[in-house]
């Protein structure tokens, strides 16, 4: 039982809980102050403890964190490390705010810090028989004659261990100059960033799109369908995680959209708007005015009070129409016709029916068209966000494009010719033509550069020309220079240069008649090249946007529909 | 604003008395006795513990010199028997003599046995057949003896001191688990140091005698005895001595390799009760009013030592008690205050 048999050095461990000292009023002031300094002291060489043990830890984490953003186009990484150190020591400074030191816990720190032979904790857990026994006065007269002109700092010492310091100082120091050098994957940050921001604008635009259509008082049902489309459509952007697969969604649903225009929508429209704006400008005779449809229900329900020349007037009026309707609208073409004929058989009760078929043919037709024509917007604005993400946001390139442009055009015109007595006479013509253009381009920069597609509208006599843009290294650069494009011509008969002499199909009436010409124009060398089918479709967007205009013609209008149908039948 | 403790009224010893009076008995000894300071000590604490004490050592280490100048330094009435195969249970305890008076009439009389006195020596215990031991055995936890169906109770302080010499192991009967674990302590003589068996023969060899100073009587010894129960011991203490015996056990989770290895059976819990009680007069032999976890691990090994039954691997691998106490002690360490940072 001495010294010796007691193990030299035995390693620490940990106790159980104290129970708590509720009794800290039987020690000193002096001893109390002590233990709640050692308290104090407890919770700093806590977080030191903690924080000794963590730095190099955590240092080393926000050092592979730095190391992988410096390889991977990450853009976490660098904010992962810096909110793990943070949080580290935020983590511990918080539980040594919050922890609980009770004045137990003190004393047998005291006791072991001091070497007082657990005088305070024994001084701290002195029962009622202990303190009115022979040693509960000596135990805390012990305690206190202890605790004298000893200070927390000698109870509990504060050590630094270098080993994991210098660990966390070097990686510390190495995530910071890494942090500091330029990283090669910022650039391929701000291109993701960007390519973010391009597709996260092209949702918006969609949004913004489906909002309008939403908020249209007219919008029909399809609208409104065409603008949940959008919205799907703009929520699947958001979800997107590449420009490629952006591009496919804004692929599928052009195509989806495209699909649901019908082939005839020109020719629809032009019909129904011409119609429209035909009888607006000339009404039925005997009509208040309205549109189209409101001025032959008029006429139907007034033809018992037309007379027998009214009637026939009545009649020619409606086969002219017919004839304007045939391409866009049959049935209302056919009702028309029916309606003449039946005009002049004196079956008015069949011309009424035939006429308001006729106006509803007309109705019919007009909402079709309006929905076709959102569609086709909706798609015409989804391919356009396409082509812009299928291009990426850019980034600066080097490369130099060439392109070359060829264009062929070929031209068909029909004229009718009126005439009168006076010689002045008025035709109208068709036209048709078709023009290609290819363009290529290679570029320069590293050796290797895709150039743009070159675009050339060929047209009947017309030239093409194109010019590639500029090629980056990577293939995906910018293609700052557009094609130069120059712009169709539906129709000229005054520049077919080679094409033979059509008649015009008029039929003179003692006056002059015009004759127009179909000519098969020969293309002029352009700078680019682009298939027809690619061009077809911004070609027909901007005839439909010029045919809203209302100083074209309906004539011009079934002319132009028909233009575009063969082009997109061939 | 100072604390003055109001000291109650002292016992008959006081804790400053009592360290007092143990100085004088250690200074006694080591008159008599040279070297030997941490027997000495083992022995004194068992007597201020009433707790028994088996000493194991080679012959001529000065066992029976120890008890004996225990005996005439604190006053208190000192017996031996030398145990032998021969030697009869009634040889110890006592038996009823036949005794007729002048008048012719015949009665019978108890015949106290040399059980019946304060300090009893067991010289080489394991030489008796167990019969004879466990009427000793008996008497030290019954404190009292059985004969002819009347029980005498023994006088206390009652201290047995039983030795065993590790050699000579033919014809003696070691003595069973469950006996050994009634001893308090258990200590081992160690071989005097060359100075110190100088001193010794210088001793032995001189016509010089030694006459001693009685410093402590019957009362006294019977108040310092109680005092040392009354020694308080803060929880973390009392804990760190039920973590040692339990980590003796082969089974726990908390027992070093050595005794998964080496240990049938882990101690008693009259280990952590000798523990604490060996503690406690320690803490008073070292002028402290309270127990610390130093007291506790270094009385661990007298305490646990003779309470581990070890394996017969143990004995192939000359593995002692006192190896597996010492990484016991090693395993579970000294408490700390349970927080990263603190000592």
């Amino acid at each position: 039982m001495t010294p010796t048999e007691a193990p030299a050095a035995a390693p620490r461990r940990s106790a159980e809980p104290l129970p708590g000292a509720g009794d800290s009023e039987l020690l000193s002031p002096e001893a109390i102050g002590l233990l709640r300094g050692v308290g104090r002291r407890l919770r700093l060489a806590w977080g030191f403890a903690w924080v000794q043990l963590l730095a190099p830890v955590v240092v080393v984490t926000a050092l592979a964190l730095v190391i992988i953003g410096r390889v991977r186009p990450w853009g976490w990484t660098e904010p992962v490390a810096i909110a793990v150190t943070v949080a580290g020591v935020v983590a511990v400074a918080i539980g040594a705010l919050t922890l609980r030191i009770p004045l137990g816990l003190s004393a047998r720190a005291t006791d072991r810090g001091l070497a007082t032979r657990d005088a305070f904790a024994t001084a701290l857990e002195l029962d009622d028989h202990d303190r009115d026994g022979p040693f509960g006065s000596r135990v805390r007269a012990r305690a206190d004659a202890l605790a004298e002109d000893r200070s927390p700092g000698e109870a509990v010492a504060v050590r630094a261990a270098w080993g994991p310091w210098a660990v966390a100082a070097v990686a510390a120091l190495a995530a910071v100059t890494l942090g500091l050098v330029a990283n090669p994957q910022d650039q391929i940050r701000e291109q993701q960033a960007a390519e973010q921001a391009l597709v996260a604008e092209e949702a918006e635009a969609l949004r913004e799109a489906a909002e309008e259509l939403r908020a249209d008082p007219a919008a029909t049902a399809a609208d409104v369908a065409l603008a949940e489309r959008l919205e799907e459509l703009a929520v699947g952007l958001d979800e997107a995680q590449s420009l490629d697969e952006a591009e496919a969604l804004l692929a599928e649903a052009e195509a989806e959209l495209r699909a649901a225009v019908e082939p005839d929508l020109l020719a629809q429209k032009a019909a129904a708007q011409g119609l429209d704006k035909g009888l607006a400008s000339a009404p039925l005779p005997a009509t208040e005015g309205g549109d189209a449809a409101a001025q032959l229900e008029q006429a139907a329900a007034s033809l018992d009070q037309r007379s027998a020349a009214e009637k026939e007037e009545l009649a020619t009026r409606l086969e002219s129409l017919a004839e304007t309707q045939a391409a866009g609208n049959p049935e209302a073409a056919d009702a028309l016709d029916a309606a003449a004929a039946a005009l002049r058989s004196g079956d008015d009760a069949a011309a009424a029916a035939s006429m308001t078929t006729a106006a509803g043919a007309q109705r019919s037709s007009s909402a079709s068209a309006a929905a076709q024509e959102s569609r086709q917007r909706a798609s015409g604005g989804v391919g356009e966000a396409r082509q812009r993400v299928a291009k990426g946001p850019g980034s600066p390139g080097s490369g130099e494009g060439r392109g070359e442009g060829e264009g062929e055009g070929e031209g068909e015109g029909e004229g009718e010719g009126d005439g009168d007595g006076d010689g002045a006479g008025s035709g109208q013509g068709k036209g048709q033509g078709q023009g290609q253009g290819q363009g290529e381009g290679e570029g320069g920069g590293q050796g290797q550069g895709g150039g743009a597609q070159g675009q050339v509208g060929g047209a009947n006599g017309s030239t093409g020309s194109g010019q590639g843009g500029q090629g980056t290294p990577d293939g995906t650069g910018t293609n700052d220079a557009p094609a130069v494009e120059q712009d169709p011509t539906v129709f000229d008969p005054g520049v077919a240069t080679d094409g033979e002499t059509l008649d015009a199909g008029g039929t003179p009436n003692g006056g002059d008649s015009t004759e127009v010409g179909k000519g098969q124009g020969t293309s002029t060398a352009g700078g680019s090249r682009v298939p027809v089918s690619g061009a077809l479709p911004r070609y027909e967007e901007k005839a439909t946007r010029a045919l809203d205009q209302a100083k074209v013609p309906p004539s011009v209008r079934s002319l132009v529909d028909d233009y575009f149908r063969r082009l997109a039948q061939r | 604003m100072t604390t003055t403790p109001t000291t109650p009224p002292l016992p008959a010893v006081s804790p400053e008395r009592y360290a007092e009076i143990a100085a004088a008995v250690e200074r006694e000894i080591g008159r008599v006795i040279v070297g030997q300071h941490a027997l000495v000590r083992t022995v004194l604490v068992c007597m201020l513990c009433e707790g028994h004490v088996l000493l194991e050592g080679v012959p001529g280490l000065g066992k029976t010199q120890l008890l004996k100048t225990l005996s005439e330094v604190v006053d208190l009435e000192f017996s031996r028997v030398q145990f032998t195969p021969d030697l009869m249970p009634a040889d110890i305890v006592g038996t009823q003599v036949l005794e007729e008076d002048e008048s012719g009439r015949r009665t019978f009389r108890f015949g106290a046995g040399p059980v019946f006195a304060n300090l009893v020596l067991a010289d080489e215990i394991n030489r008796a057949t167990p019969k004879t031991q466990s009427a000793l055995l008996e008497a030290m936890q019954e404190r009292a003896v059985t004969v002819a169906g009347a029980t005498r109770p023994l006088p206390r302080p009652f201290l047995v001191m039983a030795t065993q010499n590790p050699l000579e192991m033919e014809g003696t009967y070691p003595l069973p688990e469950a006996q050994l674990d009634r001893f308090l302590l258990k200590a081992l003589v160690p071989f005097p140091s060359a100075d110190d068996l100088v001193a010794v023969v210088e001793r032995t060899t001189s016509g010089a005698a030694v006459d001693l100073d009685t410093v402590a009587d019957v009362p006294t010894i019977t108040a310092m005895v109680e005092l040392t129960r009354e020694v308080p011991v803060a929880s973390h203490v009392l804990r760190h001595a039920v973590d040692l015996v339990v980590a003796t056990h082969p089974d726990h989770e908390s027992a070093p390799p050595g005794i998964r290895t080496y240990v049938r059976f882990g101690s008693s819990p009259r280990g952590a009760q000798a523990m604490v009680l060996a503690a406690k007069a320690a803490a008073l032999l070292d002028g402290r009013p309270n127990v610390s976890i130093d007291d506790i691990r270094a009385v661990a090994t007298p305490a646990l030592r003779h309470r581990l039954v070890l394996g017969y691997e143990a004995s192939a691998d000359g593995v002692t008690a006192d190896d597996l106490v010492a990484g016991v002690l090693d395993q579970v360490g000294a408490p700390t205050a349970g927080l990263r940072g603190a000592p």
